[in-house]
């Protein structure tokens, strides 16, 4: 349809783009919307697009980096979220599209679901797995300690560990153990120690008690990395018995406190003390007691006849050799008879097998004549044939009267 | 870092120690071979208990300058105790 009248302005697409955007991010405030995500794209810039949907609708949206920062889990397909938004456009395009600047999931905390996202990666990853621990040493003569200087926990590991292990060297490489920065140094001093104190015999890594947040270093990717990159093996202990983090997961053993992890560390020297102690006893009695055997059988020996009177040594074996020498004439005759008897035996054996000797004992061979044929059967022959039956000695001629085959059972 | 070269290893002395007991418990050794172990043995016991006793702790803070760690005792107000 042609236009009849000619238009009194005409804009160009960027210039109702750029009305549109100027529009929409003028005339909404910022926005609680809640939806699922989907077709979910992070790029390597740090920014994240995805599509927020429900049922009836769906519309683009975009976590830019600066705002993901403070995302600690990670954006999905599937999921459903809390987002704080702005309306706008992109305006190359004139799509309508969300810009976002928090984000929580809908159905659990949202550093829960970075814990789960982070636990499933890392599981799949075969870190957490019973291979990878490396089992600790008996009695250690160094051991690191990566926590803060500050608070109780620094203060209980070094107490156990010098009570119950006096003569140990310790080494406290302290860190930030929450906020800013924290993972990165916990991180960092799992790797010195590697580097610089390859020797250290164990590491203890962890903290006091804190809510999820003050623990959260502990969960991050970074510390995981550096706990499962390092050769010296390592003991976790974070917060209370019941709190559990990716940290403990990947060390090669978890303490339910950082006490406790002291307790794990190293053996008690009281018991190490009465464990030598009764060695040394057990030498003592072993040796006494080899002493006294060997003691023993010296005196035997002494006393045996043969070394209180030597002579009778050879007047024994003398009168012994005698004795077999009288019996050697009478074994061999004993081996012959054994032999001949034996002998008669086999043949008589062999003789039973014989086909005369099978009718010597009642049996008898039936041929039908004249072709000599040997009869097993009744059916070979009909009435009126004549028959030869060969006995032990003499045979019969017979002409059959009746041939029944007995059938067999 | 040959550190743990430069003393006698706890566990492979504690090792050797239960070695020559068992040794000698078996009974199968005789009179000079077993002296030999007694003597072996108790001066290992004694080195043992030795190390045990003589031990002093030693706690020390580490510190990272210029990409080295350098250590310093460490005095109890450190600990925030």
């Amino acid at each position: 349809m042609p236009i009849s009248q000619p238009p009194a302005r005409v804009y160009t697409v960027s210039q109702v783009n750029a009305l549109i955007h100027e529009l929409l991010e003028t005339s909404f405030p910022e926005l609680w919307v809640e939806g699922e995500i989907s077709n979910c794209r992070a790029y390597p810039s740090g920014h994240t697009y995805m599509t927020l949907k429900d049922e009836g609708a769906q519309i683009q949206a975009v976590l830019f980096k600066g705002a993901a920062y403070a995302v600690k889990f990670k954006p999905q397909d599937g999921l459903k979220v809390l987002v704080r938004a702005r309306v706008s456009s992109y305006v190359k395009r004139g799509d309508v599209q969300l810009i976002l600047s928090a984000m929580e999931p809908r159905e659990k905390g949202a550093l829960q679901l970075a814990f789960e996202q982070l636990k499933a990666k890392l599981e799949a990853e075969g870190l957490f797995a019973e291979d990878r621990k490396k089992p600790l040493p008996p009695y250690p003569r160094r051991v690191g300690i990566v926590t803060s200087s500050q608070g109780a926990a620094v203060h209980d590991m070094i107490t156990v560990l010098t009570r119950r292990w006096p003569g140990l060297e310790i080494l406290v490489y302290p860190v930030k153990v929450q906020g800013d920065g924290a993972a990165g140094e916990i991180a960092q001093a799992v790797a010195d120690f590697n580097a610089f104190l390859p020797d250290t015999d164990v590491l203890l890594v962890g903290r006091g008690g804190g809510s999820i947040e003050d623990l959260w270093a502990f969960n991050e990717e970074l510390v995981a990395r550096a706990i499962a990159a390092s050769q010296i093996p390592i003991i976790s202990c974070v917060g209370h018995e019941t709190d559990f983090t990716i940290a403990d997961f990947v060390a090669d053993m978890r303490a339910p406190t950082p006490s406790a992890a002291a307790e794990l560390a190293v053996p008690e020297q009281a018991a190490v003390l009465a464990q030598v102690a009764e060695s040394r006893r057990r030498l003592l009695a072993a040796t006494q007691e080899r002493l006294r055997s060997l003691a023993e059988r010296l005196d035997f020996a002494r006393r045996h006849p043969f070394l209180q009177s030597p002579h009778r040594m050879y007047e024994e074996r003398s009168k012994r050799v005698d004795e077999l020498s009288g019996r050697l004439p009478e074994a061999l005759r004993q081996v012959l008879l054994h032999a001949e008897k034996d002998l008669r035996l086999q043949m008589e054996k062999l003789d039973a097998f014989s086909p005369l000797k099978v009718l010597g004992r009642g049996y008898a061979i039936a041929e039908r004549l004249p072709g000599r044929e040997i009869l097993r059967r009744a059916e070979q022959v009909r009435p009126g044939d004549l028959v030869r039956v060969r006995l032990h000695q003499g045979e019969i001629h017979c002409e059959v009267k009746d041939a029944q085959e007995r059938r067999q059972a | 870092m040959p550190k743990k070269e430069d003393k006698p290893d706890f566990e492979s002395s504690l090792q050797k120690l239960e070695g020559i007991v068992r040794e000698l418990e078996s009974g199968e050794k005789g009179l000079e071979e077993s002296l030999e172990l007694f003597e072996k043995g108790v001066t290992l016991a004694k080195g043992l208990t030795a190390q045990l006793e003589d031990a002093k702790r030693k706690v020390e803070v580490l510190t990272k300058e210029g990409g080295r760690l350098s250590r310093k005792p460490l005095s109890e107000a450190e600990t925030g105790q």
